[in-house]
């Protein structure tokens, strides 16, 4: 079978190299879609599998350079220069108010943006390894592979319902879904 | 009555060995190791938790994804021992109130099991206020159902008024209910008073086939078999063997285990010059770890609680003996054989009192103790075949019997 292993943050290191060397050594073709992590520089996923890392912490949401530098980093930059001494306090109160009401609203909707890049970035990647490759075993390794697609799996489910889902690859008593019971 | 061997078994639990933590929840597998041969099937239920970071608006889309995905999800694995193993994620947000933690316990089990309840007639659950919980609410009707508490986060939980309710209605409505050690019956007892009859001592089964064929010689190899977590003071254990180090440079410590602390524990050990004598083995497999013991000749425990502390069992059934703290479980699992099992050490901050607790025991080694007599009194209790008999005698019981008894 055709399986994409899914597991977009990627921490679960030992589950990834485990679980997608199994289903290679099962015989199926394995794609991984994972972001990319300092810990895959000295460590290996089996060459057998087909690994599409993520680099999505490297996506940041742009922001307008006059808005950055003129109502976040030169007020806070001076408001700190002028905040030693007997000018602590109240140019303390006044860096605070400002990071309340200007720089960190304006730093929060930049998060918020970059989170939503991201978001779409990997479901793109994960939706591309889906249709390019045929996948007919889909493996959600983690929470954030079911929040991925999320708003997908009603129709997905629709559409394939031959797709075989599951949270893991492990030695399955057999090949289809049974009763949970 | 069951018919020896006949028996139709659930296990739900929390924890169960799994390939991104093969440690987590081993006791667990041990249980049902133990008690396999005398059942006609055992399903195990392991309900891992997944907590989702998320704002409450996307929960609620990715709750909505996963009821539907949960159901067609979750293949029966098949495990050791024709045990059916079923792995049941089990969202949750970030929280630290225990009421809602059991809500989804129960909640997701009832999800995977499409509405239709657990069909084995006996259910044991391990941690009574989440996979107990989630047991009690999607069991068939004439099921008993039994827990086992060992959690060392106990306190935490009867410190909330709801989740304290619900543990109450939780112990109701058990046929049975089991813990650890003595520190855990006497939280539950002090805390429940009126269930104080109900509650029984249960034991984690220790394997004991395995042991050295000789025991050791010199105490040099010292081995901890632990998470590299702040409740098991790793670091204190390494400031002690550095000490100790410094006396006879012929010592050795191997640490097995990972954990968040790993690589500040690593550069403690650089920082205190004794890098070179520290092997940090990392998480190997559980069946690993008798034979890892038996290298070695001495275990080394410094965690600060332990509701049983398995882990010095299995060193002793391993044939070493133990240096270990006075932090709850032990005391209880080697109450009567403590000289001859090895040397308990309080649990203090200062390294001296690691490096002394192991010169009276080195002094004293191999006369002073005596560990075939304390392997053979903790496999009277702990062996397999002990803690399976445990078991098939509260799960047998007719329960006009267990009535009577409260």
């Amino acid at each position: 079978m055709n399986i994409l292993y899914a597991v977009p943050v990627a921490k679960r290191y030992r589950a990834m190299e485990h679980e997608t060397r199994l289903a290679a050594d099962h015989g199926h073709q394995v794609h991984l879609v994972a972001d990319f992590r300092p810990y895959w520089e000295t460590h290996e996923i089996d060459p057998r599998v087909t690994v599409h890392w993520l680099r999505s912490r490297e996506l940041r949401a742009p922001e307008s350079a006059p808005v950055t530098w003129l109502l976040c980093r030169i007020p806070r930059a001076v408001l700190r220069r002028l905040a030693r001494g007997p000018l602590n306090r109240p140019v303390g109160k006044v860096l605070y108010e400002w990071n309340r009401k200007i720089a960190n609203p304006i730093e929060k909707r930049r998060k918020h943006r970059t989170a939503v890049l991201r978001h779409d970035y990997r479901h793109a990647a994960v939706m591309s390894v889906m249709e390019k490759h045929r996948i007919d075993w889909l493996v959600l390794g983690e929470p954030g592979a079911v929040d991925l697609i999320a708003e997908d799996v009603p129709a997905l489910l629709e559409r394939r319902p031959e797709l075989r889902t599951t949270y893991s690859y492990e030695p399955f008593a057999d090949q289809e879904v049974a009763d949970v019971r | 009555m069951n018919i020896d061997g006949q028996r139709r078994v659930a296990v739900v639990t929390p924890w169960y060995p799994e390939p991104q933590i093969p440690f987590r929840g081993s006791f667990v597998r041990a249980m049902v190791d133990a008690v396999s041969p005398g059942c006609a099937d055992i399903t195990v239920y392991h309900l891992s938790i997944w907590t989702v970071v998320r704002p409450a608006e996307r929960r609620a889309e990715i709750w909505n994804a996963q009821r539907l995905l949960l159901p067609r999800s979750v293949p029966p694995i098949a495990a050791d021992g024709g045990v059916t193993l079923y792995r049941v994620p089990t969202m949750a947000p970030p929280t630290e109130d225990w009421r809602v933690k059991s809500d989804e316990f129960a909640g997701w089990l009832a999800v995977a099991l499409d509405g239709r309840p657990i069909e084995a007639p006996i259910v044991h659950a391990h941690v009574p206020l989440t996979a107990g919980y989630a047991a009690l609410q999607n069991c068939r009707p004439d099921a008993k159902v039994y827990a086992t508490e060992h959690s060392s986060f106990l306190a935490d939980i009867l410190a909330q008024d709801d989740a304290r309710a619900r543990y109450d209605e939780i112990l109701h409505r058990l046929a049975g209910f089991f813990v650890v050690g003595d520190p855990l019956r006497e939280m539950v007892a002090d805390t429940f008073p009126h269930h104080a009859d109900k509650i029984q001592l249960i034991s984690n089964p220790v394997d004991f086939r395995a042991s050295r064929e000789r025991p050791p010689e010199a105490l040099r190899r010292w081995v901890s078999v632990s998470s590299l977590t702040e409740r098991k003071r790793i670091d204190h254990l390494l400031r002690g063997f550095a000490r100790c180090l410094a006396e006879d440079p012929q010592l050795s410590l191997t640490l097995v285990g990972d954990g968040n602390q790993r690589t500040e524990l690593e550069e403690l050990a650089a920082e205190l010059g004794v890098a070179e004598a520290v092997a940090f083995r990392g998480a190997v497999e559980p069946d690993a770890i008798p034979g890892i013991m038996a290298e070695h000749d001495l275990l080394v425990h410094t965690s600060r609680h332990e509701t049983f502390g398995m882990v010095v069992v299995e060193g002793l059934a391993a044939g070493i003996p133990v240096l270990v703290t006075r932090c709850g479980g032990p005391e209880h699992a080697l109450a009567g054989i403590e000289a001859a099992a090895g040397q308990f050490i309080d649990v203090d901050d200062d390294p001296a009192v690691l490096a002394k607790g192991y010169d009276e025991l080195r002094g004293r080694y191999p006369h002073g103790v005596d560990l075939d007599r304390a392997r053979a009194h903790l496999e009277e209790r702990y062996g397999y075949e002990a803690v399976a008999r445990q078991h098939f005698e509260a799960w047998d019981r007719p329960a006009e019997t267990e009535e009577r008894d409260r």
